[in-house]
């Protein structure tokens, strides 16, 4: 039963806005091994890299997958074929929620299923919790997307470049771009072409921030002849005196330029040709036809070549340990490459008591494993059985692992330029040199950096000043641009492209056409059509917009059935066809800000017309020809008759005394005497008096906007 | 303002020619699109531009520069065949015009399907090849499987009725189908017929094909990466160079073989041998080009009342090797020439040198860098007999060098040849040696043989007769080493290959004449015309069209009437909308300009967070009020535009074609529809919203009672299609 790991802190809600990117490392951090980043931006996110730490076992190999979300990734890219860089994408994709897409290029996918299926077996019987089994790997082949260097993908609006990186076959460097902005990994690179790589390219369009290894740091490499020579002497020096050589290395990669090597060097001794070279590796004829079918990906001088340079005279492929014949002087290509377990362990163990036998480290040993140890030259190892044995056999450490030194990345730094430049994949102390060194070269030559070494699981912020950029098409763009002069239109937004359009050009560049809702509404009307005129042009008279059209405008058809408001809204009245059945009205308008607001208004007002009761309305009306006609007096009468009209509605049959200037009310035989000038209720019953008050303020309080201003409150 | 653009056939325009070049202008810029020939075209002169050319990956962005700045290339996937692409070009501002004579929209066993779907929306200018087959009449076309099977099946009852099977193909391209699903089935089903490949470089163009797997299917890939094979390592597949050889197989026999209009070649040969078999099958994997001696052939075979057999005139070409008197006749011929050279004086001897240099450095020179050595060594003083030995040295160190690294080989034949003067390079004598009088030059052992073998006499280490011999080891395939008359192709070099790169060698051709032969074929074998051309038909490449639907679109590489067929299927598809259609024919130029500017513009930051981007169709939507923002521009950037005062117009209504559509956002926002003659009604039939106004215009029509629902449906619609 897997428990899982926690992290250091519960994952943080990154806040990532236009002007943030969000560069979170989840392996590989101040360390070697595990590669994993995680780039966030503008709502999408992608991880590049997922390896697993070639020192630690099971669950604790892996990156900090537990702090991010991983539904949220969009896709994963993964450089190359090392188990640093791609081991836990297995895992990734079967045992984690992950749901996007993976992509790597052709030989790496090639190589990856060959060495995780290696790899998943070796687990298997080294322990009870594999991370995963070789059907987990198979079925993650079937995910895996292939890329081809300089293809420019777009995926869910993250455009990815994919350049050559050197170090392995296959092994690239992605570009990603998001909205503009840029941000270029290296995976490992080198920027030295060797026997069968190319030299990592040089990206053409400058990005904003450069993820780049560190594994080397500020030390320099020895220059390639020096280097081959140094190895080609101890090779010799090692067989001259009886012993056995034993090289460990992963069966692909950097295996390869050495057995170039080695070939060349028996093919120009007969001193050495009695002496065999073997490449113990299950995985050798495997991973020869793969480098025979990808030649095309390789250097120049392979590509040339007119004999494949693959294939080995002098070295014999084990297919098992039993083959090997030791007895003698030879030398042993053997797996893994850091002395963790199998053959290369195996051997190690046989022959590191005899002080003729020599081993050379070739590539990167990671700190925490047996290789990393014995460069410190101790004086006793143990054993995988337990035993303790006296290191005798000589221990040299030749790098061939094809990093960049600090001259080929400051290089590299220098040429891109990028204002940001995070450091991966080093030990933090040699991380630190080389920050305080990149740092010192950019202020010397007044280029603005920021290099940052971020530690695992704190995501680092970089501020980015995003541009968004639009394209004005169409009758849109006939008038140039001045200062203040308006653009207004439609923008489409299509995969990453912005365009900027008038709505009648949408079928020129798009397959959008532009077109109208047209709102069809009927109505049971219950009041003449003359009355819902009346409401109509008491509301939307005198109403005015600041612009056409008019909205106060209503006209009529000469037949009265047919109405127009503000030229918006028709309105067509078919009268009642038999008694007891309602007269319909039918409104149409075509939808848009203005129609709908015009629309709403005018059922809104027919609503209230055909509530209200007949004669409030002709008090109205009545109440509006007085006030044209400035008439006060007639005016105070019609809304005392429109009040108990009103009233009317509530309470029963009601009177307006225009002589007494009273309202009389009959209410289940009580009787009450309204003033309506003054407000004043008269009435025996106190809680009809007190209803009628209330109706009362109420009516006079939804009459009050009618008013005029000549009427003040003192006048009631 | 707007883009100018210019486009003009050169040729394979309406012409149903299968040659294509077209000059298409684009403002200042001027691109050759293709440049093709027929088979007849010269290798030699061909050669040398391929290795100019910049190799590019589909999807590759080029960004050209000079008069080209600003616009890019990118080429995509075609399918049809390995590395077929269709071409987007991108002005400065961002107009498409895409190019696509020839694309496959289905996968096949080796090619992923073409993208021209995918390659731009509505681009500016599409242009497109009509070159798919025309009748349907028959049904919707045959599936892959059914294809497959079909071809199967053909070769199958052919080959157990004792017939053999010509397949005439061409050199590389579709070859590669037939190769593969033929070599899988024999596979598969563990036959014991002869599969025979007789192309000029059959074996090259497969070992090129098998380092090519990243431009195949993603399927080979996959089983690339289970299997220990390469997909085109081809066990079951012999690779023959001469006819003869396929002629003097045992038992019924398929044969894959050049050329595919059976106007040279091989398949020339075999087919004048087996046509009057009625038990043989001539299959040709698609319509053979129009004129030519295929489409004789098949329209011969496809006369309704057509006697038992047809009989059809053919000319055959062969080069025989001059024998007997003919033969001395030129050897006198020959010596007399060098003979008199040698009398001759001194500024004459260059002369020979040069003659021989010719004659000599032609197997040199096609050892590329290898030859400038050897050519300056032979300009030395030389003579008759060193002749023979330089020539026999050349030769066993030319064959050496073709398994030895290059610098060996070199290092080889310059020591050969520098040691026939001693006075160049007195290093390759012992010290203190002096060359005896009268000698000519100094001799050394053989290399080869090791000190066992050697056999050494008074003159030196013995010569054996077998020694002048040319071995076959020694000529890589397509050499044309012919032995007594036997039937090679006529053409000499000129086969028309595509040779992948690798260097083909010649040899030095014995002397020979070509002999003529006139003779008439009876046709009694059994033609079939399968559909493995690889290219989309006319009516999916007329939909597709129609999803891509550009604004111009130019049609080419058909014939008259696939041209038309093309349009008029194109026209029939609702969503070609207002896309202008031109056919030209050859030497017609289409004036395909887009009238309207566009400009780019930065959108400030307060404006895009007001933007209520809605997803529609395949793109999102916001309306945008901005205003130029009055601040001065930063160099080299675009003006920006800032948020504008709102007004109550900032609208526009973007309405769907489909009603399917409203019902589905209705739906998801729980209102139920139903469908009653071409209208959506809910709640009861108080609500129905349907399409309205005349067909060309897009209106639709919501109508209801005064009720809830009305405006419910009304705010779902609002959703949809209002953008505010």
């Amino acid at each position: 039963m897997a428990t899982k790991r926690k992290a250091d802190a519960p994952p943080e809600a990154v806040e990532t806005g236009r002007n943030t990117v969000s560069v979170n490392v989840l392996g590989a951090g101040q360390e070697v091994g595990r590669s994993c980043v995680i780039i966030k931006y503008m709502g999408k996110t992608v991880m590049l890299d997922c390896g697993v730490h070639p020192g630690r076992q099971g669950i604790n190999s892996l990156p900090f997958l537990d702090s991010v979300d991983l539904d949220e990734v969009d896709i994963a890219l993964i450089t190359h074929f090392h188990l640093d860089h791609c081991a836990a994408v297995p895992y990734l994709l079967t045992r984690t929620n992950f749901k996007g897409r993976v992509f790597m290029t052709h030989p790496t996918k090639a190589v990856y299923g060959m060495l995780l299926r290696d790899f998943a077996k070796l687990t298997r019987a080294a322990s009870d919790e594999p991370l995963y089994t070789e059907r987990d790997v198979d079925a993650s082949l079937d995910r895996i997307e292939v890329v081809d260097f300089h293809q420019t993908l777009t995926i869910n609006g993250i455009q990815v470049c994919a350049y050559r990186a050197g170090h392995v076959l296959g092994a690239a460097m992605f570009m990603v771009e998001i909205a503009g902005m840029r941000a270029l990994y290296t995976g490992d690179y080198s920027r030295l072409a060797d026997r069968h790589l190319s030299a990592a390219d040089l990206p053409e369009v400058k990005p904003h921030i450069v993820i780049v290894e560190s594994t080397y740091g500020v030390s320099r490499h020895l220059a390639r002849e020096e280097r081959e020579d140094r190895f080609r002497g101890r090779v010799q020096q090692v067989l001259a005196r009886g012993g056995r050589l034993l090289l460990p290395c992963v069966a692909l990669g950097r295996a390869q330029e050495l057995m170039l090597i080695l070939e060349e060097l028996w093919e120009r001794s007969p001193a050495l040709r009695g002496v065999p070279i073997y490449q113990a590796s299950g995985q050798a004829k495997r991973a020869l036809s793969i480098f025979q079918t990808y030649t095309e990906m390789m250097n120049d001088d392979i590509r040339r070549a007119f004999r494949n340079p693959f294939e080995f005279k002098h070295i014999t492929h084990l297919n098992g340990p039993k083959e090997l014949d030791d007895t003698g002087s030879c030398v042993v290509l053997a797996t893994p490459s850091m002395l963790q377990a199998g053959l290369s362990r195996e051997l190690f163990d046989a022959w590191c008591e005899d002080s003729r036998n020599g081993i050379i480290i070739a590539d990167f040993a990671v700190q925490g494993t047996l290789a990393r140890d014995i460069l410190g030259e101790p004086a006793t190892v143990v054993t995988r059985a337990g035993r303790k044995v006296p290191l005798r056999m000589t221990v040299d450490a030749i790098s061939f692992s094809a990093h960049a030194d600090f001259d080929q990345t400051s290089q590299f730094i220098d040429a891109l330029d990028p204002p940001h430049v995070v450091l991966v994949h080093g030990e933090a102390t040699e991380m630190g040199r080389l920050r305080k060194a990149l740092e010192q070269r950019a202020a010397v030559k007044g280029a603005t950096r920021a290099v940052h070494m971020p530690l695992l699981t704190k995501p680092l912020l970089i501020h980015h000043r995003a541009l968004h950029l639009a394209k004005v098409v169409g009758r849109l763009a006939d008038k140039a641009l001045v200062p203040g002069r308006g653009v207004r239109g439609v923008l489409v937004r299509q995969g990453l492209q912005d365009s900027l359009m008038s709505a009648e050009d949408l079928p020129v560049f798009t397959r959008l056409r532009p077109g109208r809702i047209v709102q069809q509404q009927t109505l049971a009307l219950t009041c003449p059509f003359s009355q819902v005129r009346l409401a109509l042009e008491v509301v939307f008279e005198g109403a005015g917009g600041s612009s056409s059209p008019d909205l106060g405008c209503v006209t009529g058809s000469l037949d009265g059935n047919t109405l127009r408001v503000a030229d918006a809204v028709l309105l067509v009245h078919t009268p009642s066809p038999a008694p007891g059945v309602p007269a319909r009205l039918a409104l149409e308008w075509e939808a848009g800000n203005l129609a709908d607001t015009v629309a709403d208004a005018v059922v809104a007002v027919i609503m209230q017309a055909s509530s209200e009761p007949e004669a409030a309305a002709l008090a109205e009306a009545a109440r509006m020809a007085a006030l044209k006609a400035k008439d006060p007096e007639a005016a105070e009468r019609a809304e005392a008759d429109m009040i108990a009209a009103l009233l009317s509605c509530q309470f029963g049959p009601c009177r307006a005394d225009h002589e007494r200037d009273v309202i009389t009310l009959e209410v289940d035989g009580k009787v009450a005497l309204i003033h309506a000038a003054k407000g004043q209720v008269e009435c025996d019953d106190q809680t009809l008096a007190a209803r009628l008050g209330r109706a009362l303020t109420r009516i006079r309080a939804a009459m009050g906007p009618c008013q005029t201003t000549d009427y003040d409150d003192a006048g009631g | 303002m707007g883009t100018r653009v210019k486009f003009v056939p050169l040729y394979g325009a309406r012409d149903g020619q299968r040659a294509l070049s077209y000059l298409l202008e684009i403002d200042e810029l001027t691109i050759l699109l293709d440049c093709g020939w027929t088979e007849e075209y010269d290798l030699a002169l061909l050669r040398p531009l391929i290795q100019m050319l910049p190799k590019l990956k589909y999807q590759q962005f080029v960004r050209l520069s000079g008069k080209g700045a600003g616009f890019t290339l990118t080429a995509m996937a075609a399918g049809h065949t390995l590395g077929g692409a269709i071409w987007r070009i991108t002005t400065p501002v961002e107009e498409q015009v895409v190019y696509a004579p020839a694309s496959n929209h289905q996968r096949e066993s080796h090619l992923n399907a073409g993208v021209l779907e995918k390659v731009a929306s509505r681009p500016a200018v599409l242009i497109c090849g009509c070159h798919g087959s025309v009748n349907h009449s028959r049904g919707p076309p045959a599936t892959r499987k059914d294809r497959e099977k079909g071809l199967i099946d053909a070769v199958k009852r052919t080959l157990r009725s004792g017939g053999n099977v010509l397949i005439p193909v061409d050199a590389v391209g579709r070859l590669l189908e037939l190769v593969l699903l033929l070599d899988g089935h024999w596979a598969a089903g563990a036959l014991t017929y002869p599969l025979g490949l007789l192309t000029h470089a059959g074996g090259s163009t497969l070992e090129a094909a098998r380092s090519q797997l990243e431009w195949m299917s993603h399927a080979l890939s996959k089983d690339f990466g289970t299997k220990r094979d390469n997909p085109f390592a081809c066990r079951r597949v012999r690779v023959l160079h001469q006819a003869s050889e396929a002629l003097a197989l045992s038992g019924p026999r398929v044969i894959l073989a050049t050329s595919q209009t059976l106007m040279q070649g091989a398949a020339r040969v075999l087919f004048a041998e087996w046509a009057s078999d009625p038990r043989n099958l001539i299959l040709f994997p698609y319509a053979p080009q129009e004129g030519s001696f295929a489409a004789t052939v098949v329209s011969a075979a496809m006369q309704p009342h057509a006697p038992s057999s047809a009989s059809l005139p053919m000319t055959l070409s062969h080069r025989q090797e001059l024998q007997g008197a003919e033969l001395e006749a030129w050897q006198q011929a020959q010596h007399d020439r060098l003979m008199q050279g040698d009398q001759e004086s001194d500024e004459e001897e260059d002369d020979i040198s040069e003659a021989l240099v010719r004659k000599f450095s032609e197997p040199a020179a096609l050892l590329s860098k290898r030859s400038s050595g050897l050519a300056e060594a032979l300009q030395s003083r030389t003579s008759g007999i060193s002749i023979a030995r330089m020539s026999r040295s050349l030769l066993s160190s030319a064959s050496q060098s073709f398994a030895s690294p290059e610098d060996a080989g070199n290092a080889e034949l310059a020591h050969v040849a520098v040691a026939s003067d001693p006075a160049i390079n007195p290093d390759v004598l012992l010290d203190g040696f002096k060359c005896p009088e009268g000698c000519v030059a100094p001799m050394f052992p053989d290399e080869d043989l090791s000190e066992d073998e050697r056999e050494w006499d008074d003159f030196g280490c013995t010569l054996g007769p077998n020694e002048f011999v040319k071995s076959s080891a020694f000529a890589p395939e397509g050499a044309f080493m012919t032995s007594g008359g036997a039937l090679t192709d006529p053409q000499g070099g000129n086969q028309g290959d595509e040779d992948l790169g690798q260097e083909e060698d010649q040899g030095e051709p014995p002397p020979s004449k070509i002999v003529t032969l006139q003779k008439s074929v009876q046709l009694r074998a059994k033609v079939m015309v399968l559909e493995f051309a690889g290219l989309s038909d006319i009516q999916s490449t007329a939909v597709i069209l129609g999803n891509v639907a550009p604004r111009h679109l130019i049609l080419i590489n058909g014939s008259e009437q696939a041209t038309e067929a093309l349009k008029a299927a194109f026209t029939a598809q609702s969503s070609s909308g207002n896309a202008k259609i031109h056919a030209p024919a050859v030497a017609e130029s289409v004036d395909a300009s887009t009238g309207s500017s566009a400009y780019h513009v930065v959108l400030a930051e307060s404006l895009l967070n007001q933007l209520r981007m809605r997803p529609m169709g395949d793109c999102q939507v916001a309306w945008l009020n901005g205003v130029a923002s009055s601040t001065a521009e930063e160099e080299g950037q675009p003006p920006e535009l800032v948020p504008g005062e709102p007004t109550i117009h900032d609208e526009a209504f973007i309405v769907d074609e489909r009603l399917s559509e409203v019902a589905g956002a209705l739906a998801k926002a729980g209102i139920a529809a139903e469908w009653a003659s071409s209208a959506l009604v809910m709640c009861g039939g108080r609500v129905i919203v349907k399409r309205g106004g005349s067909p060309d215009s897009n209106d639709l029509v919501v109508q209801g009672a005064l009720c809830g629902d009305f405006y419910r449906v009304q705010a779902v619609i609002r959703s949809q299609y209002h953008i505010c």
